[in-house]
């Protein structure tokens, strides 16, 4: 493109922030129709009021990217969607990723690779599938919906939905599933039940993950991350906070086994690379822990202030009574020693030391450093409870956690676009392991039981997004496409009675809601495919990582017939006879939701009851705040609406409020407990010890970890696939695979890799009336502990009762169990872990129950099977990652590295562990891009 | 269209065509455009007194925005997209980050044959395929000035992609 048109004066002007990652930095859209008078390069000539050519920094350079045409009540517009200039929050002055830079890309424009979205509701007919219209598609989905849930009960009903994309939307089909459906079969796009905390042991400690503000992770004098390198993805909380606090003094310790740009520069800027093995942040962060305390740095003051010094619970597992339990467990613990550690870790004992002494040690004054800790994926998403309940701790005994610039936090992955509608009937879920009373469904595993009749796939590809994918895959293939019930023609009657002859013969219906054709969900698998409109198409809001709420503008047409998510379930809810969907507009959900989501920390009931005082719409008032936005909680305090900048803020003053619930919330000032003070928590590792030894990488295996990287975030559509720039960047999965791994293998940068694994353990069975159980040899390490010894390693004295409960049969207490179980909910039920939809803590889980949950017990009882995956990729050889180790990126749909994941869920907290998958790495051909120099780049992302 | 004429250069540039065909997508078939601007042709460089991996500076095009279009020659000894010389080894960039536009001199990477990073926020280019963004926020690729070689002369003729702070290669003053 040779010019960029530049917007004259009168274009109109939307705010709007990014789609993409967690950070949400703030945009401006000048829109102008085609054919109308183009703005000049002079200040008084266009729209931006600046000089062209602009000088740098000027955060206003109208890159070719930055243009799109678009339609507009069916005329076309130019658009220019460029960083807010002018934001003093979040991407202050205008900076951008790669990904926001290109936003303008993503919208729809048949002259680009945009044109393929869906535009009108289609049925699939003889395999093909045909477009109908939306009351045909409600017709069918109406009528089989109620006859799977009359017939097979409405566990019988699932959905499977995005967990992020805007507060209308998640509102909306939640209020469906859950609160008018009520059906337990529903998860998230990247859990396999329901949706809660990723990160539950930071929640049982007392902290909010999302408890953070921007300016905290620039703030502080050491910062520690863990599982992620922010650059990459979250570019802007890297680029326009870490970077200046490193800039001003800041040193960084990254936890990563793989160098990118943001660990380069974080180390050479007297920082700390820690290329630890993937799945040992357990051992690191308690061997840290336990040298800071050996050496008294522990922040004692804090800990006597902000501790709760009894569990809350007796015979509990994980919380201390206390900093000096904790103090005694940990060092006597054994693997919390430093050489154990240092074994285990792949880290050198100096190396550990040395980070010890950064985080933790005073200065020579005996002032404490400021301390932050930040947690990603990485971390959480390899052992998922002992990761994050000993990341809590460590950042505990430094003192972080309620002050600014000390904090403990998530940086965030997607944004914080759920806002429930209704609550997940925990009661009703059907799900039965010996020991384990009450657990919500894992809807992959209740979808292989055959149990689901209807599912209903919203803006996820399900399948790759799932670990051990490519058997879930084989699941619904059977149970869709191979079934021998299939629409012969487009006809209404013939396709109900052929949907009830597929529902009661083993078979599903399932639709699929997305904005582009996704493959293999929506292109082979689903026989109803609906349209949705997405960003930009319609009014949305939601909260990024620092709980900052904007209104993201509609400034173009939806293709088609396409509608919002929230107008599709709210159709199909009013044809099913369901009330209260009868919204005329995303406003009025925005209005409703506020009071159904008024104790969460994205509350924002205040805004929408001043609104309202002052005659406006929602909506309307939070268009006024712009880019800038509000922070929630939002509250209402001295005769004004103000955000909360952090929560556990022990600095903050709050003023006078007015009676709403959200603002009187305990957890502003203070931890998120009964006391208001944090939890100390053991973590014994032995509870991961025995799956660890199983799934490392043994012979001539690697570990094969994923991830994302800076230039794209949609993998699955809007971006890796669509937008041109960035397809020519990366046109194809990649490994990043060490020098030494790569000559042995006689790989080098741009040759096509098969990465496979036959032993990709994945969970089976455990429904009440299951006859499904996997059979496989018990192959257990000598070298992991039998679960027995678990209680034993968190509470070295036996207390009254430990071996009546150790050896007491599981089956035959039930009701005792239940009730503690039920105790246990209700004793936190005040508190809102408002990351999803329920309880979430591992707090007074029985031991049986978590004992039952052990891979070793899972194994022992049938309930694991092996299964086999594959995927191709461009090899890039670079020394940026660790020997022994490659890393992939997690989701590109035709490459999926889930498919080599493993699909057994931690013991304690239902997540999945996508981070440890593992593979034989081998050389099948030569990429294209190894000659061709137009795409594709095999540079290492770690030039500094 | 003046680009129409210049196919010879255009292909010569790209190193195997002038269009790169998306096609994993079925049934969609895009090309990304590298299009050339020609501007006037200027001598820059003599190609004897190049030496590896050192840069040379330069200002093209001649009537642009003077601080915006300085530009750096370098000897990569590897093959490279748009390269020229004997081994087709030599290209030549602007020197402003195509994100906010900081400068890059003094970033050149000879280990990697490479520049960045961006002194602002880290923008690295890949030298070697036409400056495409390797790790970074840039929206575009490091513009590429097109190069020919007549004798020991080397000459720019034109540029590829939008030099940053432009929104036009055509008059603007």
């Amino acid at each position: 493109m040779n010019r960029v048109p530049l917007p004259p004066p009168n274009a109109e002007i939307f705010t709007t922030a990014c789609d993409y990652c967690i950070v949400a930095c703030g945009y401006k859209v000048y829109r102008w129709p085609v054919g109308s008078r183009e703005g000049g390069p002079k200040a008084y000539q266009n729209a931006l009021g600046i000089d062209y050519p602009t000088n740098m920094m000027s955060g206003q350079w109208v890159s070719p990217n930055k243009h799109n045409i678009v339609m507009v009540n069916g005329q076309p517009h130019h658009i220019l969607i460029m960083a807010d200039a002018d934001t003093k929050v979040v991407n202050v002055g205008g900076n951008h990723s790669i990904r926001g830079g290109t936003i303008a890309q993503k919208c729809y424009n048949p002259k680009t690779l945009t044109k393929d979205r869906l535009k009108y509701p289609m049925l699939r007919v003889n395999g093909s599938l045909r477009r109908i219209s939306w009351e045909m598609a409600f017709d069918i989905m109406a009528e089989i919906s109620k006859y799977v849930i009359d017939k097979y009960g409405k566990e019988a009903w699932a959905m499977k939905m995005f967990s992020y994309q805007f507060w209308e939307n998640t509102y909306a089909l939640t209020k469906l599933a859950l609160r008018s459906i009520r059906t337990a079969a529903f998860a998230v796009h990247d859990q396999p039940t329901g949706h809660g905390s990723d990160t539950p042991g930071l929640s049982d400690a007392g902290i909010d993950p999302f408890s953070a503000a921007y300016e905290d992770w620039k703030s502080a004098d050491v910062l520690f991350i863990s599982g992620t390198d922010p650059f990459e993805s979250k570019t802007i909380i890297f680029t326009e906070w870490i970077m200046k606090g490193i800039l001003n003094g800041m040193k960084v310790i990254f936890v990563v086994p793989r160098k990118t740009t943001g660990v380069a520069f974080g180390e050479k800027m007297g920082g700390l690379w820690l290329d630890i093995i993937p799945g040992t942040d357990t051992i690191l962060q308690m061997a840290l822990a336990r040298y800071i305390i050996e050496n008294g740095w522990e922040d004692s003051e804090f800990l006597s202030k902000y501790i709760n010094n009894r569990a809350e619970r007796d015979l509990e597992v994980f919380q201390a009574n206390g900093f000096s339990d904790y103090k005694g467990w940990i060092l006597s613990y054994k693997y919390a020693e430093l050489e154990r550690a240092s074994e285990i870790t792949g880290l050198s004992v100096d190396k550990i030391k040395q980070a010890a002494e950064m985080i933790a040690k005073p200065n020579p004054d005996g002032s404490r450093k400021k301390t932050s800790f930040g947690i990603e994926k990485g971390n959480y998403w390899s052992n998922n409870y002992l990761n994050t309940a000993s990341f809590a701790s460590l950042g505990l005994i430094c003192g972080a956690g309620n002050r600014p610039g000390q904090v403990i936090s998530r940086f965030g992955g997607h944004q914080r676009g759920m806002m429930p509608g209704g609550k997940y009937p925990i009661e009703d879920a059907v799900e039965k392991f010996p020991g384990r009373k009450i657990k919500a469904i894992d809807l992959d595993r209740w979808v292989e039981a055959g149990k689901v009749r209807f599912a209903w796939v919203v803006g996820t590809t399900w399948l790759q997004a799932m670990a051990g994918s490519q058997g879930l895959r084989k699941s619904f293939e059977k149970m869709t496409r191979d079934n021998p019930y299939q629409i012969r023609r487009l006809d209404k009657r013939h396709a109900i009675e052929m949907l009830k002859k597929r529902v009661d013969s083993q078979g599903m219906l399932v639709i699929n809601q997305d904005i582009y054709p996704v493959d293999p969900i929506g292109t082979v698998i689903a026989d109803i495919v609906l349209p949705a409109a997405g960003w930009g198409e319609e009014n949305f809001s939601r909260a990024n990582g620092e709980r900052r709420i904007r209104l993201y503008s509609k400034f173009n047409d939806a293709p088609g017939e396409a509608k919002p998510d929230w107008w599709i379930a709210a159709k199909f809810a009013q044809r099913m006879g369901f009330s209260g969907f009868d919204w005329k507009d995303s406003n009025e959900i925005f209005e409703e939701a506020a009071w159904f989501g008024k104790s969460r920390r994205t509350s924002y009931l205040p805004l929408v009851w001043y609104a309202k005082d002052q005659g406006k719409r929602g909506h309307d008032l939070l268009r006024e705040y712009g880019t800038t936005g509000i922070q929630a909680p939002v509250r209402y305090e001295d005769g004004q609406l103000i955000g909360t900048t952090r929560l556990h803020d022990s600095t903050l003053k709050l003023g006078t409020s007015y009676n709403l619930t959200a603002n009187k919330a305990k957890w502003l000032t203070e931890f998120k407990t009964k006391t208001g003070r944090a939890n100390l928590l053991k973590t014994p590792w032995e509870l991961f010890s025995d799956f660890y030894e199983f799934i490392k990488p043994k012979g001539d295996e690697l570990w094969v970890t994923s991830g994302r990287i800076n230039e794209f975030w949609q993998s699955g559509f809007d971006d890796q696939q669509r937008r041109a720039y960035l397809k020519q960047r990366w046109p194809d999965n990649f490994l990043e695979i060490h020098p030494d791994d790569a000559k042995v293998r006689g790989i080098e940068s741009g040759d096509m890799l098969l990465i496979e694994s036959d032993e990709v353990p994945i969970q089976v069975g455990g429904h009440k009336d299951a006859a499904v159980r996997g059979v496989v040899a018990d192959t257990s390490s000598s070298e992991a502990e039998t679960s027995d010894l678990i209680m034993q390693s968190v509470t070295p004295q036996p207390v009254r009762g430990f071996d009546e409960m150790m050896t007491a049969d599981v089956e035959s207490d039930s009701l005792l169990d239940s009730l503690s179980r039920v105790e246990t909910r209700e004793s936190r039920d005040h508190l809102d872990f408002s990351d999803g939809l329920g309880e979430d803590s591992a707090l007074g889980i029985p031991w049986s129950d978590i004992k039952a949950m052990t891979f070793t017990e899972l194994k022992k009882n049938g309930y694991v099977k092996l299964t086999k995956g594959s995927f191709k990729a461009v090899a890039i050889v670079t020394d940026a990652i660790r020997p022994k180790v490659a890393f992939t990126y997690f989701l590109i749909p035709s490459s999926p590295a889930n498919a080599v994941a493993p699909r057994v869920l931690d013991p304690v907290s239902q997540r999945y562990r996508y981070k440890l998958g593992k593979g034989r790495v081998r050389k099948i051909g030569v990429s294209p891009y190894k000659k061709d120099l137009t795409q594709m780049s095999f540079k290492p992302r770690s030039i500094i | 269209m003046k680009d129409q004429i210049c196919l010879n250069r255009r292909q010569f540039l790209l190193t195997g065509g002038t269009a790169i065909i998306l096609s994993t997508i079925p049934g969609i078939a895009t090309p990304i455009s590298l299009e050339i601007k020609d501007y006037p042709k200027k001598k820059i460089a003599t190609l004897s007194l190049l030496k590896p991996d050192e840069p040379v500076n330069f200002q093209y095009p001649p009537e642009a925005h003077p601080e915006l279009c300085s530009n750096f020659i370098v000897k990569l000894g590897e093959f490279a997209g748009g390269g020229v010389g004997p081994h087709q080894d030599i290209v030549a960039f602007n020197y402003f980050c195509t994100h906010m536009g900081g400068p890059l001199q003094g970033q050149y990477k000879k280990e990697h044959k490479a520049i960045g990073p961006c002194p602002f926020h880290l923008t690295t280019f890949d030298l070697t395929r036409h400056g495409m963004v390797i790790a970074g926020h840039a929206t575009e690729s490091l513009p590429q000035i097109a190069l020919e070689v007549e004798a020991d002369d080397i000459y720019a003729t034109g540029v590829m992609g939008l030099i940053y702070g432009h929104h036009t290669k055509g008059k603007y003053r």
